[in-house]
């Protein structure tokens, strides 16, 4: 079978699974291998009906190398470029070229293994053995082995590390240990079947135990990994220079190009017009307004991906009149979400039909509940409200557009929302309060699990001991069921059982109405049409390690 | 006026103290909390309060001030929260980005603003004045955002004569210069004009003119340097407002200028670098007054310092 049958085979099965097209064929655009689509179907149809086992997926392989710098515009500039140091999807973009994991998540945010051949979970889901690549250095020279993975993790381990990811990992790893040369074990704090997914999150890169001890407070602006790109300058606030890592480990996923050369550009049109006027071969995550101008533009073409991020409108279930599920009810059956969707995204996006997105692991559709003004007004008379009651929308300035859109749909069943926009870090103070000292009563939310797992989407925002300070259910909701399927996700290493968990998980919170569900919004990029390889995903993170000139 | 001018610099000691009070206060009164934002919507409550503890936030707000001010003495004005990199370090790489595009915007700003002003009031009332001041006004009401925009649009992606984003040579200041220039140039051109046209009714002037002095010796040599006084003021204010980075200029031309810095460490609540530049701002906004009231005594001799 020649190159091109075989695609066509890969797409007939792919077509056969419900999925687009379109999608299919910008894969092929940017380079993707018949392979790897395969591989990207499978993994479609494994999270359809849920039996996932996170298998392995494949890692996109190098295009030929040309040698022709590379440069890239995100929306922000990095904060640091210390893996264990920043919680920044901008360096997190950049750190996934500079750092490798055990194992990551490729282009479509499916766990695969890097700097790990295999692993093995126990069946306690305790332990987590890993087994490493041989042969692998550092930028530095030195040699990537178990104890350079202990010493990584002692150092985001130690009690007295301040490191922001400290917390990431502290909360449910205990320690990592050496068992022989090439063979380290992961042992958690408590039965923790999203560990290979916590590893496999950017924050999971090996920083150079030796390099970050020299540069102390400085490993941030001097990172040392064993990435295909190694780090070269930083000219704060202007410019960030990688170069090719001459002595990567793995020639099939080796740089293609000479250097990459990354900058942020906050102003959202500017961010678009870098692309137009060469001064960036990929530019994203884009706004919505942008990506559809540039897709009338020769030349540029604009990457979209479904994400990971689920907007809502929270509302405080332990006030009046929220308490009342009817109430939660009715505001979820009054607003007409693809308009919210058209007002906040134009209509880049689909309308959340469960609690978490899609793409995430261990999703199972739900159902939306479908514009219905005359059920809305009723459940709202049973609940004593038939001439409706006034309330107040919190929400910072990214966030204005949707809520003036909820306050919109609102009005319609006599609910009068009055919008009250915030300064994010003074909204993200009152939003940290605890439930007896809260003024919230609607908030406009949003949530990326970052793991790409179900725990990770479910546990943060709807179990009572992630109600603020503590975490982020600003719902301060709780509920028997959902608290134990939340738990036994956790604690069952089958992942046929998990996925059950957190079915039920998602159809109890849908059917409490708990929050308003809004969307899920895309992802969005522009590349230049002789580039490849470079993608926003799913969570937010550029991933552009395998960026490519077409000869 | 040696004396007048360390008096003047001495002047910087107090008002450094009561700035660096006055944003102390401040930075801890508004709501939000550097540990929090420092550690992201995933951090639980526990990280935070950990986190507020090794930074020493829970500690009294004077406490707090005096262990800031016995490092600052030294010069250590402690590390961002967001990157780690210490603050003089993070303000020294942007300030000289800054001081070039302010340079250059001032540039603009008195040649154009000078001459539409000038132009204005010596053929006061005729078209030119109509036509230069029609300008002065789009120039002020022109949104920098926009303007920037449309520049890039025409030079960067059509004409492809300018880069689009960055730092370094002369090609990458002459976008944000001008934007920025235009809208001093119009401020200067307004006020240079009506300045003047008070000057050129004035006595000496036409006894200037009543010697047959040429128009352009009148205008230059006598009239000029008396209207200036208040074009001075306005250029220092427009010359330490700029050294104090404009954002909006800034984020569309991703120059890596002090004002994004600033406006991202305030969203960060990163206090040690709004404390940091704001010091800076106070340092510059001293200098300029002094050099602007020096520069008074130069263009009027009535003036004298001692």
């Amino acid at each position: 079978m020649n190159r091109t049958q075989h695609f066509e085979t890969v797409l007939r099965d792919w077509e056969a699974a419900g999925l687009s097209r379109r999608t299919f064929l910008r894969y092929v655009a940017m380079g993707t291998s018949a392979v790897a689509l395969n591989g990207m179907l499978v993994s479609h149809i494994s999270a359809q009906t849920p039996v996932a086992e996170p298998e392995v997926a494949e890692f996109p392989a190098s295009a030929p190398f040309v040698d022709k710098e590379f440069k890239i515009s995100l929306q922000t500039e990095p904060d640091n470029l210390d893996v264990h140091d920043t919680t920044s999807n901008a360096s997190a973009s950049v750190d996934k070229c500079i750092y490798e994991g055990l194992v990551t998540l490729n282009q479509e945010m499916r766990i695969t293994t890097l700097l790990a051949k295999s692993w093995e979970v126990s069946d306690d889901a305790k332990e987590f053995t890993f087994f490493l690549q041989e042969g692998v250095t550092f930028h530095d020279g030195e040699a990537f082995n178990a104890a350079a993975v202990v010493a990584a993790f002692d150092r985001v381990l130690n009690p007295e590390s301040t490191l922001r990811r400290a917390g990431y990992f502290g909360a449910v790893l205990d320690h990592v240990e050496e068992v022989d040369e090439y063979t380290v074990k992961f042992v958690a704090k408590f039965p923790f079947a999203a560990m290979v997914a916590t590893l496999a999150h950017p924050a999971g890169g090996i920083p150079s135990p030796k390099a970050a001890e020299a540069a102390g407070a400085d490993f941030g602006i001097q990172p040392v990994g064993t990435g295909p790109f190694k780090f070269i300058s930083w000219v704060r606030g202007d410019l960030i220079t990688l170069e090719k890592n001459e002595n990567y480990w793995n020639p099939d996923l080796a740089a293609a190009v000479p250097k990459l050369l990354i900058r942020g550009v906050s102003e959202p049109s500017a961010l678009g017009i870098a692309v137009q006027s060469g001064d960036a071969a990929f530019a994203g995550p884009l706004e919505a307004a942008s990506a559809q101008q540039l897709r009338q533009v020769d030349g540029v073409e604009v990457t979209s991906v479904p994400g990971l991020t689920v907007y809502w409108a929270t509302m405080n279930n332990t006030k009046e009149p929220f308490t009342d599920v009817r109430v939660r009810q009715a505001l979820n059956y009054a607003v007409d979400k693809n308009a919210v969707l058209m007002a906040g995204s134009l209509g880049e996006g689909y309308v959340a039909d469960s609690p978490i997105a899609r793409d995430t692991w261990g999703y199972t559709e739900v159902g939306a509940y479908e514009p219905d003004l005359d059920k809305a007004k009723s459940l709202l008379a049973e609940a004593g409200l038939a001439d409706g009651f006034s309330t107040q929308i919190f929400c910072s300035a990214v966030h204005r557009d949707r809520a003036v859109a909820v306050q919109g749909q609102l009005s319609q069943i006599g609910v009068n929302a009055e919008v009250m926009q915030m300064e994010s870090a003074a909204l993200t103070e009152e939003t940290s309060k605890p439930q007896e000292e809260s003024n919230l009563q609607m908030l406009i939310s949003q949530w990326s699990p970052s793991t790409g797992d179900a725990d990770w989407a479910l546990r943060p925002i709807y179990t009572k001991a992630q109600w603020p300070p503590a975490g982020n259910t600003t719902s301060f909701f709780t509920d028997e069921e959902v608290e134990s399927a939340i738990q036994q996700g956790l604690e069952i290493s089958d992942p046929v059982a998990r996925a059950e968990a957190y079915a039920t998980a998602q159809k109890r919170i849908m059917e409490l109405a708990v929050n308003l569900f809004l969307y899920v919004p895309d992802y969005l990029g522009a590349i230049v049409s002789n580039a490849g390889g470079c993608l926003t995903q799913a969570d937010g993170v550029t991933f552009f390690r395998t960026a490519y000139w077409r000869e | 006026m040696t004396k007048y001018v360390i008096r003047r610099l001495a002047m910087l000691v107090p008002i450094l103290l009561g700035v660096s009070i006055l944003i102390f206060t401040v930075m801890r009164l508004i709501p939000g909390d550097p540990a929090r934002q420092a550690l992201g919507p995933e951090a639980t409550g526990e990280q935070v309060e950990a986190l507020r503890k090794a930074w020493r936030l829970d500690e009294p707000i004077w406490v707090q001030y005096w262990a800031w001010l016995q490092r600052a003495i030294t010069g250590d004005l402690g590390r961002s929260t967001v990157s780690r990199v210490p603050v003089v370090e993070e303000l020294a790489t942007r300030f000289p980005a800054t001081l070039q595009l302010t340079v250059a915007a001032m540039v603009i700003a008195i040649v154009l603003g000078l001459a539409f002003g000038v132009a204005g009031a010596v053929w006061h009332n005729s078209a030119i004045d109509r036509v230069t001041m029609v300008i002065a006004l789009l120039g002020i009401c022109t949104p920098s955002f926009w303007l920037g925009l449309l520049l890039l649009l025409g030079f960067s992606v059509k004409l492809h004569w300018f880069p689009a984003a960055g730092a370094g040579g002369i090609e990458h200041l002459v976008l944000p210069a001008v934007t920025l220039g235009v809208g001093a140039a119009a401020i200067v051109a307004r006020v240079t004009r009506s300045s003047m046209i008070d000057v050129l009714g004035d006595d000496y002037v036409r006894t200037a003119r009543a010697k047959g002095l040429r128009q352009q010796t009148v205008v230059t040599r006598h009239a000029m340097r008396n209207a200036m006084i208040p074009v001075l003021t306005i250029l220092g204010l427009e010359f330490g407002g700029l050294l104090a980075g404009s954002v909006v200029t800034e984020s569309v031309f991703a120059y890596p200028g002090i004002g994004q810095l600033l406006i991202r460490s305030i969203g960060n609540r990163d206090f040690p670098i709004v404390q940091g530049a704001l010091l800076l701002f106070s340092v510059q906004f001293v200098i300029i007054n002094l050099v602007v009231d020096l520069l008074y005594a130069k263009a009027d001799p009535r003036i004298q310092y001692s």
